[in-house]
């Protein structure tokens, strides 16, 4: 079994920040959505991760890694409470449902 | 690890501390403001939590002053800094809290919602944006920008049985998650490829490699994050929404504080991350084969005429001033393509301008909401001349000082812009705002004349002395004041515009 590289960690990470920001902009539901933003947010994490490890750099990147996770955290919590609000409004949570504002 | 080390890291956090006074002070008045909410259960609770938020965000401003002739600084051993730039800016932000809780207090939109929350995530989102003002390291940047729009989600979300108040939340965090979420991921790329979270140790490494196309990727997807948070195209979607969707005094403020803290975090990118400091021509050049200042020059062309030929259709007063505060954006990246300090002057000084225009011309909006529900239609604003004189007059003010007419403020500000963009060679982006100003006069002018044309409206003539009449009153005088005697604030300008150039020496003189 050979050992993982540096770009085959990145092209994971790429391929999850294409997949994310698809999710993003075709998914329909809210719940869809969020899912990409999680994927885009750990994409980068892998490629903090492994740009640490392969290239011999300083705790910076482990420590962004850290913080990464707490806002996507955070970001999903209040992510969630606007969905929850959006369903008891408009007892739904399709993104394309919620239109009153336009122009 | 030995005592020496210990005593050195205590001492350095205590100077940091001393220079962090404004968002410390802030920090511990949010937590008492929390526990007062908590414990308070009086009638009198909104006046009690208004006044104890409105002297938290003055005593930052206060404590804020001294630090405007600081030295530039780093502090918290390189992830934030503390300069003249960044301290003018924090004084306008706070500036921008004072009046906007001001408004808050009596404002019918928000009667029916905890008063408490609110102004606890009005502070937070004060603290965001004095923190991403002085944010030089990636980390603290991602986390100041998560905090602004966190904040920001939530107080555009706030009013949770309102569906456009929602509805605008929701297309709010979508953008915004996405926008930062493509961001880090160009940030973790940065990282990967000079090695460094710090914006000088990126300045000092990229002129040694060489750039690989690439790079162009990466600066587009790191511009996504920021062309989000000033509003600018092709990242702008969600703004017209949110301040639609947000109740007034929170689309008032989010029209000039993040905005601020987003052109703050701009130039800390562009000029400390991606640019060569000349000392002898006081500009910051942008390092070969990133060329950024032509990529911006772009957004700001398209950002300014975008705004306003959108603006010249909306019905909604709301929507029309924000593709106006978009069109305001294009204006103001202008200055910071530029790359001189006298840009960065500029730009102080547009900020302050747009900060008493543009909050005025909400706040007249919001003065207008506690007398009639048809406050946000265009249309309905006909014959309030007739009714409040007082608001029509500083309304005109105000869009008129938008438009960039004399003697007001918003005059001078963009003529220090035009001004700036012509010596730094950017003449045709000059030519183009130009165009794009009087294209602007007729939806500014527009309001105008439906206010002062003489037909019985909507309105009932209830002359009531509220905080956000008295506001706007106040920012009426100041947009034609300031704009007569502008010089001291000029001179400010001039005196702010320092922007680190010692930067990087705390970080070098760890030995990293």
């Amino acid at each position: 079994m050979t050992a993982v590289t540096l770009p085959e960690v990145l092209t994971v990470a790429a391929l999850l920040f294409v997949l994310g920001l698809v999710a993003i902009f075709t998914r329909k539901n809210a719940i869809g959505i969020l899912m990409g933003v999680e994927l885009v947010l750990n994409s980068a994490n892998l490629n903090l991760v492994a740009f640490a490890r392969f290239n011999g750099l300083d705790l910076n990147g482990h420590v962004f890694v850290l913080f990464v996770i707490l806002l996507a955290a955070i970001e999903a919590a209040v992510f969630l409470a606007i969905c929850l609000a959006i369903y008891r409004r408009f007892r739904d949570i399709a993104a394309d449902q919620v239109r009153e504002l336009q122009g | 690890m030995e005592g020496g080390t210990v005593t050195a890291i205590v001492r350095a956090t205590q100077a940091s501390l001393r220079l962090f006074g404004p968002e410390a002070w802030l920090t511990v008045g949010l937590l008492v403001l929390l526990v007062l909410d908590l414990v308070w259960r009086d009638v009198r609770k909104r006046f009690v939590l208004s006044g104890t938020a409105f002297g938290i965000a003055l005593g930052a401003i206060i404590l804020a002053i001294p630090l405007l002739s600081h030295a530039p600084t780093e502090i918290f051993s390189g992830l934030l800094v503390v300069d003249p730039f960044g301290t003018y800016l924090k004084i306008v932000i706070g500036v921008a809290t004072l009046l906007t809780i001001l408004v808050s207090v009596r404002n019918r939109e928000l009667a029916d919602y905890p008063v408490g929350e609110y102004y606890v995530l009005l502070l937070g989102l004060q603290l965001a944006c004095m923190l991403l003002v002085g944010a030089v390291h990636f980390v603290m940047i991602m986390l100041a920008l998560e905090m602004v729009s966190v904040s920001s989600y939530l107080l555009v979300a706030y009013r949770k049985v309102h569906s456009p108040s929602i509805e605008a939340g929701l297309k709010y965090i979508v953008f915004g998650a996405a926008a930062t979420g493509a961001m880090l991921y160009a940030v973790s790329w940065i990282y990967g490829l000079t090695g460094t979270l710090y914006l000088s140790e990126v300045a000092r490494r990229l002129p040694t490699m060489t750039i690989s196309p690439g790079w162009l990727v990466v600066m587009l997807l790191l511009s996504a994050g920021l062309t989000f948070k000033i509003a600018a195209v092709p990242f702008h979607f969600w703004a017209p929404d949110a301040y639609q969707g947000a109740a007034t005094p929170v689309a008032a403020f989010l029209t000039v504080a993040p905005k601020a803290a987003g052109f703050a975090m701009l130039v800390r990118i562009f000029y400390h991350g991606f640019s060569i400091y000349r000392p002898e021509a006081e500009t910051w050049e942008a390092i070969p084969g990133l060329g950024w200042p032509l990529f911006l020059s772009v957004v700001a062309a398209v950002t300014m005429t975008w705004g306003n030929t959108v603006a010249l259709w909306q019905k909604n007063i709301k929507r029309m001033l924000a593709y106006s505060s978009i069109s305001h954006a294009g204006y103001m990246l202008m200055a910071v393509l530029t790359g001189t300090r006298e840009g960065l002057q500029a730009l102080l000084f547009y900020v302050v301008a747009y900060m008493v225009m543009n909050m005025g011309a909400f706040f007249t909006v919001l003065a207008l909401s506690d007398v009639t529900d048809q406050y946000e239609d265009i249309a309905a604003y006909q014959g309030l001349a007739a009714r409040f004189p007082e608001l029509t007059w500083v309304m005109a003010f105000f869009l008129l000082s938008l438009a960039g007419i004399p003697p007001f403020i918003g005059f001078f500000g963009k003529f220090f812009l035009f001004a700036a963009a012509i010596r730094g060679g950017w003449a045709w982006l000059a030519v183009l705002a130009v165009l794009n100003s009087v294209v602007s006069l007729f939806y500014y002018v527009y309001v105008i004349k439906n206010m002062v044309i003489e037909r019985p409206g909507e309105f009932r003539p209830v002359f009531s002395w509220s905080p956000a009449y008295r506001a706007v009153l106040v920012l009426g005088v100041a947009v034609l004041v300031l704009g007569i005697l502008f010089s001291p604030i000029y001179g400010w300008t001039a005196r702010s515009s320092y922007v680190v150039e010692t930067f990087g020496m705390a970080l070098r003189a760890m030995g990293k």
